[in-house]
């Protein structure tokens, strides 16, 4: 994948072929999620959806046997993942670990799994470990910041182009943190009021679909990619999760450096940015966690693993009830009141125009 | 129709037709009592562009309408409009250039909504006739830390500031040259939305800058 086609990838999801899987895609899932054909399941049915060279390892899962141990298995793997971040950093001398930090569920994980290793106060000591974040971050989880990260750990704005483009820099992203437990893209849809569906029989979503293009080809789409699931998928959050997996996941590891300088086949090889959630144990848990359809309650109760896990090691349960702040962008997409003055000299003459 | 600009002056450019026979930019201010001066990025090297900040018009509707079917408009007295047929080889000409034009201006507001959004407008922080020391003073107690976490939040803050007003600006200055440089009016859009994605501004399209030409 070159520079020209990573571009491409996040430009290009705005034009939208009228009728095709794309367009019916954007408006159920909002044009920022640029469907991946990860899983090449859709080559001969809409040749806009875009084949990219895959970063997001295969999945290698056993669906038998399956014990219930799931949130020791999702600890040991954080801890795990952080161990092979501090080997791979002790294996190039002179490196220096960056963390990109939002704040949020994910970014905030990583954070807790470098700080829970017997490595962490060695490379911090030895000026070989950072955190990167912006204001909003901060604003995202205070007390973590000033209890913790102000006082012991050396901190940088985000930049993620000078950050990547410095050699010494290694860099760790949770980038793909979503598609570990279900899917960002549940929260869009409204069922009786609540958006709390995650749990309720895929049907639901199915009507939503028809509503969404009344000709049945998105539904239909949708419902040839269920058939090539790994399991039978039953709930909302099930299918959200496999077509999450489809089709926006590969997406999600584009966004941050579609606007790098820096050579794409260095940051695929993962030596140069490291993205923790796609370290394949992660891939191994998702596949096998989601088959067995577990009981998510509301929104909040899928983030429970990563929440327990961060709130296990601070100690700070108010973050369990925290606001998402839209922190991981230095320039977020929220339109706010200044945005009236950006279109203001457009719209007035749109308006003469129209009348 | 006439129409009554009221509230906030608006900021606008495009091309058009001077007595002289020369396309400059037409800069106006609707419904300002004094314009005021503004940074006016230059893109058409190769027609006339000095600014001409013209008053209040009373009449608008016949002055776009004009200019959307490529005649030129001119001051015929004070108060009111002439018009004149462009020849169509000069309109192609004239469309790219209004691209630009409307491409850059748009880009220079997104800036403007960019850094007004992330605090950069005024920021006290980023003052260089303020003691340093002063501002950690008022950090130190304001956030209950110790003079050293407090200066370390400092250059953290002053840092994202200056980082964060460099990639604006960086990108404006890239994104005009670009333009500048454009042969098509799809490689005007094609410019534009990629800046304004870079800008955070991901539901950029080109309707901005085509939907006047």
């Amino acid at each position: 994948m070159n520079d020209k086609k990573l571009i491409w990838l996040a430009t290009n999801r705005l034009r939208l072929s009228p009728g095709s899987f794309r367009e019916y895609y954007a408006k159920v899932f909002s044009p920022f999620q640029f469907p991946v054909d990860r899983f090449n399941l859709l080559p001969n049915i809409d040749p806009d959806t875009i084949q990219t060279v895959n970063i997001v390892p295969e999945p290698v899962y056993n669906l038998h046997n399956l014990t219930l141990d799931w949130y020791d298995r999702f600890v040991a793997i954080c801890d795990d993942t952080a161990e092979r971040v501090y080997q791979a950093a002790h294996s190039m001398p002179g490196c220096t670990i960056v963390i990109m930090y939002s704040g949020g569920i994910d970014s905030t994980a990583v954070l807790v799994a470098m700080m829970r290793s017997p490595h962490f106060k060695p490379f911090v000591d030895a000026g070989r470990l950072k955190v990167s974040l912006n204001s909003s971050g901060i604003y995202e989880y205070p007390e973590l910041f000033y209890e913790t990260i102000l006082p012991l750990i050396p901190i940088i704005p985000t930049d993620y182009n000078t950050i990547v483009a410095d050699p010494n820099n290694f860099v760790i992203t949770g980038d793909g943190g979503d598609h570990v437990i279900c899917s960002t893209d549940i929260p869009i849809f409204e069922y009786d009021g609540t958006t709390d569906i995650v749990n309720m029989d895929k049907k639901i979503i199915y009507n939503y679909f028809d509503n969404c293009d009344t000709s049945g080809k998105f539904s239909d789409m949708v419902r040839g990619i269920d058939k090539h699931a790994p399991f039978e998928l039953h709930s909302v959050g099930q299918l959200c999760w496999w077509v999450s997996q489809c089709f926006t996941h590969q997406c999600d590891m584009s966004y941050s450096f579609a606007w790098s300088s820096v050579d794409p086949a260095e940051i695929a090889s993962f030596n140069k940015v490291f993205r923790f959630f796609l370290y394949p144990e992660f891939t191994t848990f998702s596949f096998e966690y989601m088959s067995t359809n577990p009981a998510y309650t509301s929104l909040n109760s899928m983030r429970k693993f990563f929440k327990d896990y961060i709130i296990g090691h601070t100690g700070h349960e108010q973050y369990r009830s925290k606001n998402k702040i839209g922190s991981q962008r230095t320039t977020a997409r929220k339109w706010h009141k200044t945005a009236i003055y950006e279109d203001l000299s457009y719209n007035n003459l749109t308006s003469i125009i129209l009348s | 129709m006439n129409l009554t600009f009221t509230g906030l002056p608006v900021h606008t450019r495009i091309l058009s037709h001077q007595l002289t026979g020369h396309v400059v930019w037409f800069s106006m201010y609707l419904g300002a009592g004094n314009p005021i001066p503004r940074y006016a990025p230059i893109c058409c090297p190769d027609l006339d562009y000095v600014i001409y900040n013209g008053p209040a018009p009373t009449s608008i509707d016949q002055f776009v309408a004009a200019m959307k079917s490529y005649q030129l408009t001119f001051f015929q007295s004070k108060n009111e409009f002439g018009m004149a047929p462009m020849i169509p080889e000069f309109a192609q000409h004239v469309k790219l250039e209004r691209a630009k034009c409307y491409a850059i201006q748009h880009i220079h507001n997104a800036v403007d909504w960019v850094q007004e959004k992330n605090g950069l407008v005024e920021n006290p922080i980023a003052d260089v006739l303020l003691d340093q020391n002063e501002i950690i003073k008022i950090m130190q107690s304001q956030y209950a830390l110790s003079t050293e976490n407090a200066a370390k939040l400092y250059q953290f803050k002053l840092a994202e500031y200056i980082n964060m007003h460099r990639n604006i600006k960086y990108a404006q200055i890239e994104s005009e040259m670009a333009i500048i440089h454009a042969k098509t009016v799809d490689d005007v859009v094609e410019i534009y939305i990629k800046t304004l994605i870079s800008l955070g501004r991901g539901r950029a399209t080109g309707s901005k800058v085509t939907g006047l030409l």
